[in-house]
């Protein structure tokens, strides 16, 4: 078996746990490279099948082309797709581009807390009709207990401390100093029940790794991670106006296999386009302890 | 890609060698160093190389490492993937997770300290997992003046000790963290010192050991059967820990016994693979179709097959904060298998900060046990060494891995009417029908008396005058003198339980004096209980109900208990 094989196995192994143990399942797709192919291995642990849905987090600021990436593939490869935000913060221009509040505060408002409501089911889910191909108001609001979410290890530090299984306490937020231990493939599918868990099936995977199994498997990606005529592409996709594009002609995943491989990239780090990991010595630290992906 | 784990006790310098290593190798982000230096200047502290490694600010605030951080590291084709793990004894879970994830382990040992408590303790959990090669560091020579006397001193030690636990194949290596002595170059400060840099012995090290090559095992993950879009496949999921299989291939799955031969291995997108080999994740479809559950394990027909018992020899590692004791129940989970069991007999005890063998009664946090287990259920499993994945498990208890060790033994069951009774217990499950919320409640009248003709008199008695009021009654005699250990409470309570589903008027004579564990078995909610005491001399302890001496006037005593204990409380 060559390294992709065992990376891919061993992921499988993992959604397979989380499908078993975990009662109301749904999977984190932000519509990036990582999470999409998450979902590429969720078809190929359940032979073609997604047995729960994928949930995005609309902050409202995406940039434009990964809406219509999201809801072309989710519509391709018949997934249960849902979406949610938080409206009341979107409604009172309470955010980092209306110049209200920083950027930081924005990340907390627009994905974290809408991220919690989605869990909570307390705040509206939009499902989408594959007959209409439009968003209808989903009905069911069941809390989710266990969230798949697709953070690699070598992204940043505080990743690279995570657990496949990382059990969150009932505010969502991380306890890095009580994490439970986990080896063997045995991992901590019980926990108290006003909490969800959240599970990692990529935390071994490192960008390059990613890149070559997209290739491989010729998994579709977001355009935006090409240069498309203009020396520039997103490394890393978030929101239009915190995130910036590299420079790089990388047109396509062989291009930019050979980019990363050359070690022109090598300096810089992944995140680096990602404007609220540069606040409070450790923003993104901060905001993971709440309950951010 | 080599996965290696960091051990040592606590401020050896672990991290600071993973950091100088990244340093020096020139494979940090650019600029990552220079930042942490200036950040480190501004905050007034003394910069160190650890802090490339410990990401948290809190770590970085206390200089020490608490949980295991991930790191990857390329250096001329070869790749690896490091676990720093932390050496403070109380985050010693953590330093666990780390190790039974690597397949090669550096320990670091500061030669001033010398060889403490995690020095051991973090090796003897590298022997537990049969991990043979071993890098030790000893770190901080330049404090020892780079003394080669020192140095020789520590290695002869601690590698007495290394080899004591079957650790045979480890490098030594004299070496300064801080200054990158023997890091990635070789120190001019130790010319006595001939042998490889870190950089260099970390080549030495195996790439995974071929697992195809071992009989076919295949723990049972899940059993799919997803028929959107006309997808009639009933598919068997898990990971190959051994060997290989291909369509045709007969198994049998363990402990059920039962056989089936393989259809077609699935996969997506492609429809099907030729073979399933060890470290896949495959599905398996199957003629006939049995009905399995996740936790058998599948061997080949014509391999070697795994062990199946019920009573097991164990050696483990734990970590629980409150101790583990005999009697108690706790679970057990090996590969999918997950099965309930208490502890039989505690063998033997190591204490791992004296490596002291001890006679306890309970297994306490960081002690290594070796104990008999008496699991509720047969699981499947291997015992030899090279076929580890299959015989280690792990301990959970109230929603977490307490401990982690290996199956030594299997045993027989300690005798054949444990085995039936436990498979009873399994199979009898009273349901509970009643409404908690309903007034009617159940009647217990509960028969205290020393003497047995009395008891029976009284039972007999009793009995016929209920039945004349439309009240069937059923009897039980506990004898409370055998009402001890665990098995025995749940028998009783499980009898109890199913007379309550039987019929709303109880009759229990008791054997014996009252005990606390018999009230609490029958203090229930839908439970009312009217206590009857016979004995001559009135019971204190009792508190009794009803105090009878004589059987005289026997039927308006009845009537008198019948219409304060059945009607009067409860119509």
């Amino acid at each position: 078996m060559d390294h992709l094989q065992k990376l891919e196995s061993k992921s499988i192994y993992i959604l397979r746990e989380a499908y078993y143990h975990i009662e109301n399942l749904g999977m984190l797709w932000s519509v990036g490279k990582d999470s999409t192919v998450l979902a590429y291995l969720c078809r190929k642990a359940f032979f073609g099948h997604v047995p729960f849905p994928l949930i995005h987090i609309d902050t409202g600021f995406k940039i434009p082309e990964m809406i219509s990436f999201r809801d072309k593939l989710a519509l391709e490869w018949g997934l249960a797709m849902i979406y949610g935000q938080n409206e009341a913060i979107l409604k009172e221009k309470r955010t980092f581009p209306d110049k209200t509040v920083s950027c930081l505060e924005c990340c907390k408002k627009l994905k974290t807390e809408a991220l919690k409501q989605m869990i909570d089911g307390t705040s509206k889910r939009y499902k989408l009709n594959h007959s209409t191909k439009q968003y209808d108001e989903d009905s069911n609001q069941t809390p989710f207990n266990g969230l798949i979410v697709g953070i690699r290890a070598d992204e940043e530090g505080s990743r690279s401390k995570e657990r496949y299984f990382s059990v969150r306490n009932s505010n969502n937020s991380w306890n890095f100093e009580a994490q439970l231990p986990e080896f063997w493939g045995q991992f901590n599918t019980e926990f108290p029940r006003a909490s969800h868990v959240r599970v990692h099936p990529l935390l071994d995977w490192r960008e390059l790794d990613i890149w070559q199994y997209i290739r491989r498997e010729q998994i579709p990606v977001s355009s935006l991670y090409f240069d498309r005529g203009d020396g520039k592409r997103y490394r890393s996709l978030g929101c239009g106006p915190c995130t910036q594009p590299i420079c790089s002609k990388a047109r396509n995943p062989d291009e930019i296999i050979e980019e990363l491989k050359s070690g022109q990239l090598a300096h810089v780090a992944e995140r680096s386009g990602r404007g609220q990991d540069k606040e409070d010595r450790g923003g993104l630290e901060t905001l993971r302890k709440e309950g951010y992906m | 890609m080599k996965k290696i784990v960091i051990l040592g006790h606590v401020d050896h310098g672990k991290s600071t060698i993973l950091g100088r290593l990244l340093a020096d190798t020139h494979v940090l982000p650019k600029g990552k160093l220079q930042a942490l230096r200036n950040n480190c200047r501004n905050n007034a502290k003394t910069f160190e190389y650890s802090f490339l490694i410990d990401a948290f600010k809190l770590e970085q605030d206390q200089g020490i490492t608490l949980d295991i951080a991930r790191c990857f590291f390329k250096y001329k084709n070869a790749e690896y993937l490091f676990f720093d793990a932390p050496g403070h004894l109380e985050f010693l879970k953590n330093a666990i997770t780390g190790a039974f994830q690597a397949d090669n382990a550096i320990v670091v040992i500061d030669v001033q300290e010398g060889i403490q408590e995690n020095s051991r303790r973090h090796a003897y959990l590298l022997s537990m997992m049969n991990m043979e090669n071993v890098i030790v560091v000893l770190n901080k020579m330049d404090l020892a003046n780079y003394d080669q006397n020192i140095y020789e001193e520590t290695k002869r030690e601690y590698q007495k000790f290394l080899l004591e636990h079957n650790i045979s194949g480890s490098i030594f290596i004299p070496a300064c963290g801080l200054k990158g002595e023997n890091i990635a170059k070789k120190s001019l400060c130790m010319p006595w010192y001939t042998g490889k840099t870190l950089l260099e012995a970390l080549r030495t090290f195996k790439l995974d050991p071929l697992l195809e090559s071992k009989p076919f095992r295949l723990p049972v993950q899940d059993i799919y059967k997803f028929t959107e879009k006309g997808d009639s496949r009933r598919i068997i999921a898990g990971f190959v820990e051994y060997g290989q299989c291909k369509g045709g291939d007969k198994l049998r799955f363990f402990p059920s016994n039962k056989e089936a031969s393989i259809i077609s291995i699935e996969d997506f997108p492609n429809k099907s693979d030729e073979y399933a080999s060890s470290g896949m994740s495959a599905g398996l479809v199957l003629h006939p179709q049995i009905y399995i559950k996740r936790g058998e394990v599948a061997a080949k027909v014509d391999e070697k097959q795994p062990e199946v018992a019920s009573r097991i020899k164990v050696r483990f590692f734990c970590f629980s904060p409150t101790p583990l004791e005999k009697g108690k129940t706790y679970v057990l989970k090996i590969c999918t298998a997950k099965v309930s069991f208490t502890i039989e007999k505690i063998c033997s005890v190591l204490d791992t900060a004296t490596f002291q063998y001890q006679e306890k009664d309970c297994i306490e946090q960081n002690d290594v046990a070796e104990c008999i287990l008496s699991l509720n259920s047969p699981i499947a499993f291997d015992i030899e060494k090279e076929m580890f994945h299959t015989g280690r498990f792990v301990i959970v208890h109230e929603f977490a891995i307490i401990g982690g060790g290996v199956i030594c033994e299997k045993l027989d069951p300690s005798n054949k009417q444990a085995q039936k009774e436990s498979a009873l217990e399994d199979f009898i499950c009273p349901l509970q029908f009643f409404d908690e919320e309903k007034s009617q409640k159940a009647v217990a009248f509960i028969v205290f008396g020393e003497d047995p003709q009395t008891r029976i008199v009284f039972a007999q008695n009793f009995r016929k005058f209920l039945a004349e009021k439309k009240c069937p009654t059923t009897c039980l005699e506990i004898d409370c003198s055998l009402l001890h250990s665990t098995k025995e409470l749940k028998r009783c309570e499980e009898a109890i339980s199913l007379l309550l589903a039987a019929s709303t008027t109880l009759l229990f004579l008791i054997k014996g004096a009252s005990s606390d564990k018999l009230m609490t078995l029958l203090n229930r909610k839908n439970l009312q209980n009217v206590v009857i005491d016979l004995n001559k001399e009135k019971s204190l302890q009792l508190q009794a109900d009803y105090h009878i001496v004589s059987f005289d006037n026997i039927p308006e005593t009845f009537e008198k208990i019948y219409s304060e204990g059945v009607d009067g409380k409860f119509s």
